[in-house]
């Protein structure tokens, strides 16, 4: 309920939203891919880029509230220990992020579906797109959703250790990016050296969620998607723990 | 003797900078608080009194030394006969009074209605029932205050840590929550109280610990250690100042010393308390 109250939130979803309906009329931007994906894809880049800030920002600002304005100890005083209070607040963003994924995502679907119906008109001949399939939208925006609980979480982990809102959203972001430099980076683990290593094992691996940008024009594939989901999930719980520990250990 | 809570040489330090510079916060610092007892964690700004708090209420861990909150390790059962109020209450302003207290509540274990009623009544308690509806960031200081002692005693705890809780409000405000601690006194609670108000201290606490740059300066009752034998201090109303000279004249002859004597004053605090009572 906090975490929707934040203004900031509410602002950038409303701009995901403007991005999106707008799309159809941004097509002049389109360097030669079809109509349907062009808006599939405004759609994709918008919830994670916007995702991803609000992920970030939302945890962060709720964290800190916390401990700045001291809040904490009276939930702490309750029977509420640590692990409830980190994985508290990272599911209160998550559960915001599912209600901002499928708002992004909702809109997103009836531009495309609204823009095949435009197409419907015109000769098969002239079109370029593969057929597009809403099942397999909906499991990319599921995808995505998965990605920016994975970044919450991280971000949470860092607020553990951090005792300044400005340090914590730019270590989040910092970490954010080469985490994405890290998953470009496919090589094996053994051609490495030690900072790609931990990169590689501590930062989240955005390849479990790459594959699922196809799916709006491809079947999704159930096997990847599974994978992704228990990525995210193993990752959640372990950097939900990692945090806990460390607010355990620091002066509230 | 049954206790309630008892800290055993609690010693805590904190590191500072890169050069590790130790500050000794609390030193072997060991009480006992006996059950139905109010119990005054006394002290100067900085003598430790806050930081022995939160080691009680396990937000801070503590270098060496064992608490035992109910003959037992501080855990969720622990928690739940427990109420805390922080120093500077500070709480979720998009709530209104009853709908924070009612949130605390559940985090209790309180379920729905009952978490609803129980908020109600420890809103009542605390003189806030009126102003339940409004929402917190509307809330004077004192009023915060109020809301945090109700949110502290919602689940109905027997013991209650209370951080300055005179903290903020003004002499009337002060008066009314001695009261309330003395009520919840008579209802069988335990209260630790930490406070620099000595005079409110006085009337409420039956023991108290005085806690000086991190060490125990004096502990004990009240009686124990304010009491001086073999003095007296007489309080007359109905009495002239020649009579007054009279009466000091046949106390020396008594072989009294007298330390002095001088017509009657009302204190500031309890004139203030008799023209601005609400």
């Amino acid at each position: 309920m906090e975490a929707v109250r934040q203004r900031l939130v509410l602002l950038i979803t409303l701009a995901a939203l403007a991005l999106i309906l707008l799309s159809k009329y941004l097509l002049r931007l389109d360097l030669g891919h079809g109509v349907l994906k062009f808006v599939s894809d405004f759609t994709g880049g918008a919830l994670t880029f916007f995702g991803m800030v609000i992920s970030v920002v939302a945890v962060c600002q709720l964290t800190h509230s916390e401990l700045e304005r001291k809040t904490v100890a009276t939930l702490l005083s309750k029977p509420v220990n640590f692990l409830q209070f980190t994985y508290g607040k990272t599911l209160g963003v998550a559960a915001m992020l599912f209600c901002f994924c499928f708002a992004v995502g909702l809109s997103g679907w009836i531009m495309v579906e609204y823009t095949e119906f435009s197409l419907s008109k015109v000769p098969p001949e002239f079109l370029s797109d593969k057929p597009f399939s809403s099942a397999g939208f909906w499991v990319f925006v599921l995808c995505q959703w998965l990605k920016l609980c994975l970044i919450a979480a991280m971000a949470c982990a860092v607020c553990s250790v951090s005792s300044s809102l400005m340090f914590s959203v730019t270590t989040s972001f910092m970490l954010v990016a080469a985490g994405i430099l890290a998953s470009i980076d496919t090589g094996p683990l053994a051609d490495k050296n030690i900072a790609q290593i931990v990169a590689t094992v501590l930062l989240p691996n955005f390849n479990f969620f790459s594959e699922s940008e196809k799916y709006a024009f491809s079947a999704p594939s159930c096997i990847q998607t599974s994978a992704a989901a228990a990525y995210a999930a193993g990752y959640f719980v372990i950097a939900g723990a990692a945090a806990a520990w460390c607010f355990s250990r620091r002066s509230l | 003797m049954e206790y309630v809570l008892q800290a055993k040489k609690i010693s805590k330090y904190f590191k500072f900078g890169l050069r590790s510079v130790v500050v000794e916060a609390l030193k072997d610092v060991s009480f006992s608080v006996p059950k139905g007892c109010i119990f005054g964690l006394l002290g100067a700004n900085g003598a430790g009194k806050s930081t022995a708090i939160k080691i009680l209420l396990g937000l801070l861990r503590q270098n060496s030394g064992t608490v035992e909150i109910f003959s037992g390790a501080l855990n969720s059962a622990a928690k739940k006969r427990m109420g805390y109020l922080p120093e500077t209450p500070n709480f979720y302003g998009f709530l209104t009074g009853l709908e924070l207290v009612s949130f605390y509540a559940k985090l209790c274990g309180l379920k729905g209605k009952i978490a609803e009623q129980k908020a109600a009544e420890a809103l009542e308690m605390v003189g806030l029932s009126d102003a339940s509806g409004r929402r917190v960031s509307l809330y004077s200081k004192g009023m915060q205050q109020r809301a945090g002692l109700a949110q502290a005693i919602v689940h109905d705890p027997e013991l209650l840590i209370l951080d300055e809780p005179a903290s903020g409000l003004d002499p009337v405000g002060m008066s009314d929550m001695a009261e309330i601690i003395l009520k919840l006194k008579e209802r069988g609670k335990t209260v630790l109280l930490s406070s620099h108000m000595l005079a409110e201290v006085e009337k409420l606490c039956d023991e108290v610990c005085i806690l000086s740059r991190g060490e125990i300066a004096a502990q004990g009752s009240l009686d124990s250690l304010l009491d001086k034998p073999n003095s007296a201090v007489l309080n007359m109303s109905s009495v002239s100042e020649q009579n007054v000279e009279k009466v000091v004249k046949y106390a020396e002859s008594l072989g009294a010393k007298i330390d002095g004597a001088r017509t009657g004053r009302e204190s500031l605090s309890e004139f203030f308390k008799s023209v601005s009572k609400r």
